[in-house]
């Protein structure tokens, strides 16, 4: 009897093993264009009729099946195919595609960034179809109107996987101050004049004695945000969100173990206390809570808020939440490649159809009327037209689409408050933008993966209290979290970075 | 015997108490915050009783109740359909590993505790279910996802092993089939337990919310579970990549209020609150299941 058990067992492990490894063979495809891929037209030049299907992550909209008909009834005449378009939630978004991907599901176009869905592990997966031939024949209005150095940045070794969303380009953050209490206190001149958060704290002091119901901010200390850098002291977060090693703008790898980033690191963490002791933070903030306040921000409980910089961004605030707001640009606008992977649409490498896939994105940025109705919906029914390009909302909470991520926003047409000019001006911002040191370079963690989850893990752990000032002898904290980081190996992340980044300088 | 209060018994008490408050005060602080005006909670925070009372959250949330009347329903159609198919199954297996008759029963039992310390993997079983079975998007796969767990299916095994084998013997010399002598007698006699992992496979049904996440994209098919959990998942994806998102990106979501959260929590959790105590009597009973062999 036991011996029959244990020879079952062999044979069922034996088949286990068998089975998995066939399925991650499956898993592996090397994201070349498959011979299958062949040129989907007819003999006489007309297209065949194809089916595509596009992941986007995105809410639930009222009527979007209208919509997508309306839409589909354009691609149709354009380019004979019919696209279903899969909306997921934004909470499963990842979930998800890592699944469809991993499985080997057959699907043409998907959204794509640096914070969901990662572009960059997905192309080293093999995840996307390269398409340095295809783009240019396909879509070539497209690849002539974004300009190169942004389509160069979203290359991957060299090769191409799509396009971003073209639309503001550069990142730089802007302190949006609420409008009433500004000119309450008739602060509207000092506010503009603000170059530093230090120059931030005389004007919430007025206002806070004043206002003891309003909360006077919810920025924190995260100073790649706000300090004026020029190019060459520009530091860029290469990892994004809370990492602490930055490119600086002379191509140099720097951490909050130099002494040029620890000055700012004591310089900031100080304000911190300063500000959380006269009371400026939200009350919460006490307890290390990680939040974004969204209640506060929608309801304009705060002084001043932070987000980032775009023309028009007081017509978006009023329209997002209300009430009217100044907006304050800090620091410097640049072009970094995580600013332009922040909004991807690739073909998968699973795509049967991979030059009609390109064939829709060029038709989404170039043709204005099916852009319009993906981002606005119908005529009539979402929206009313009461200018050229200028247009009316019309029920709220019917279908509204997302104007950044599925084509060219220079299309879109504009809501009230927007100016006629704010496409022109985002157009012109976007070539004055500096060009960040990493553009185009993508950091191949691989290496160093441990190192990095334990720096990660140290720095997370003290964000909370020193961007909120919880504590006050800031240089001992400082020193203590120093020495965990590099205890952590910090210095071997920096230097494999030094060297990769070297590495793709001199290519 | 008279009732004497000793030091033991108002400690006792008041463990109890404060056990039992441990449980009922986050009930009922998100009821009250639930029926609670929004601003007041943005400015003074959570309170068990409300200050100013409320309804516009349940307003929202039934404003448009097609969402979640639907989901409310994939939720039903599941949880019952899924815990009685369930229940079938898993006594049926149990049954058969209890019978000592049965040849492969050692093997069997293997097999099945196998699964209970190796899984798949999620991708591997995500491949087999949309591709070999079609499962996805299919109102099958939130019912088929759970319908055997194996550690309920030993305990009903041991449960099953008390009943007298003389009952069976003596079915048989009746003339009954083995199916007969399943249907007519074990399952009549396992009444407990039959109540007892009903309830159990009911809650887990209900509370399912990773099978949708994982083989679901129709909407119309969410269960109600995955539709909160949608909520806040989404909201953590948005907070956490906030600096990373293309300008723009925030404004295409808009935040469901704390008290609207409150409310769909409150009317997701509601019914089972109510079917709890009828279980009561059965759940004591069924706490004492496969404690002593036959």
């Amino acid at each position: 009897m036991k011996k029959t058990i244990s020879k079952l067992l062999m044979v069922i492990i034996a088949i286990v093993m068998v089975l998995s490894s066939g399925v991650l063979a499956g898993c592996t495809s090397n994201g070349e264009p498959s011979s299958q891929t062949a040129n989907s037209t007819t003999d006489d030049g007309e297209l065949e009729h194809v089916n595509l299907t596009w992941y986007y992550v995105g809410s639930e909209q009222s009527g979007e099946e209208e919509v997508f008909a309306a839409a589909n009834e354009i691609i149709q005449q354009e380019i004979n195919a019919t696209v279903e378009f899969i909306r997921l939630g934004w909470g499963e978004y990842e979930d998800k595609m890592q699944l469809t991907i991993a499985a080997g599901e057959e699907f043409d176009l998907c959204f794509s960034a640096e914070w969901i869905n990662n572009y960059k592990t997905n192309v080293e997966n093999g995840a996307f179809m390269i398409l340095d031939d295809i783009i240019p024949e396909y879509a070539p209005k497209t690849y002539e109107l974004i300009p190169r150095n942004i389509t160069d940045g979203t290359k991957i070794n060299g090769h191409l996987y799509g396009f971003p969303g073209y639309q503001v380009s550069f990142r730089q953050a802007a302190l949006i101050f609420n409008k009433e209490l500004v000119d309450k206190y008739d602060l509207k001149d000092e506010i503009f004049a603000i170059k530093t958060l230090d120059d931030l704290t005389p004007i919430l002091e007025t206002v806070k004695a004043n206002e003891p119901d309003y909360i006077m901010t919810d920025l924190t200390m995260a100073y790649d945000m706000f300090y004026p850098f020029t190019e060459e002291d520009y530091l860029s977060n290469v990892l994004g969100g809370d990492a602490c090693i930055y490119l600086r703008g002379d191509g140099q790898v720097k951490s909050s173990l130099d002494e040029e980033v620890y000055q700012l690191d004591l310089e900031n963490y100080q304000r911190a206390v300063e500000w959380y002791k006269a009371g400026y933070f939200h009350p919460d903030v006490g307890m290390g809570l990680q939040s974004d306040f969204a209640e506060e921000r929608a309801a304009g409980k705060f002084f001043v808020i932070n987000d980032v910089n775009k023309p028009g961004v007081e017509a978006d605030m009023l329209n997002r939440y209300g009430y009217e707001v100044y907006a304050v640009p800090m620091g410097a606008s640049t072009i970094s490649t995580g600013s332009i992977t922040s909004n991807m649409n690739v073909v998968s490498a699973t795509s049967k159809n991979p030059e009609r896939a390109v064939m829709l994105l060029e038709l989404m940025n170039t043709n204005a009327e099916l852009y319009n109705i993906i981002v606005f919906g119908l005529e009539g029914k979402q929206y009313e037209k009461v200018g050229d390009d200028r247009i009316e909302v019309i029920d709220a909470d019917s279908y509204s689409g997302m104007a950044w991520m599925m084509g060219n926003q220079f299309n879109a047409y504009k809501l009230p408050g927007q100016a006629d000019d704010v496409w022109e001006v985002t157009m012109q911002l976007n070539e004055e933008a500096a060009s960040s040191p990493d553009l185009g370079f993508y950091f191949e963690d691989d290496n160093v993966r441990t190192e990095l989850a334990n720096v990660n893990a140290v720095y997370t752990e003290y964000k909370s209290i020193l961007y909120y000032g919880l504590v006050e002898d800031i240089e001992s904290v400082l020193a203590e979290r120093n020495e965990k980081l590099e205890k952590a190996g910090l210095q071997k992340v920096i230097d494999e970075m030094q060297a990769q980044y070297d590495a793709w300088k001199n290519n | 015997m008279k009732n004497k209060i000793t030091l033991g018994k108002v400690l006792i008490y008041c463990f109890f108490i404060l056990l039992s408050l441990v449980f009922i005060v986050p009930v009922f602080t998100m009821v009250s915050v639930s029926l609670s005006d929004e601003d007041v909670i943005i400015n003074n925070g959570y309170s068990i009783i409300p200050e100013k009372i409320s309804l516009e959250a349940y307003r929202f949330v039934f404003a448009n109740p097609e969402k979640i009347l639907t989901s409310y329903l994939v939720t039903i159609l599941s949880s019952v359909a899924g815990s009685l198919l369930s229940l079938v199954i898993m006594m049926m297996v149990a049954y058969t590993l209890a019978r000592k008759g049965y040849r492969f029963r050692g093997i069997l039992a293997i097999y099945l505790f196998i699964t209970m310390i190796f899984g798949g993997g999620i991708v591997s079983k995500y491949i087999i279910v949309t591709q070999l079975l079609g499962l996805k998007d299919s109102p099958l796969i939130l019912v088929f996802n759970l319908l055997v767990n194996v550690w309920f299916v030993f305990v009903i095994r041991s449960f099953i092993m008390g009943i007298n084998e003389a009952i069976f013997e003596s079915a048989i010399i009746d003339g009954a089939s083995e199916f007969r002598i399943f249907w007519s007698i074990v399952m009549p006699l396992s009444k407990p337990a039959l109540a007892t992992f009903g309830l159990f496979m009911l809650l887990a049904y209900w509370n399912e919310w990773m099978t949708a996440l994982l083989y679901i994209e129709n909407s119309k098919l969410y269960t109600l579970q995955y539709l909160l959990q949608k909520v806040l998942q989404d909201l953590e994806v948005i907070l956490s990549n906030m600096d990373k998102m293309p300008p723009g990106a925030k404004d295409s979501y808009s935040v469901p209020t704390e008290t609207v959260r409150m409310a769909m929590a409150v009317i997701a959790t509601g019914p089972m609150l109510f079917i709890m105590p009828f279980f009561q009597k059965y759940f004591v009973r069924g706490m004492q299941l496969g404690s002593v062999k036959g």
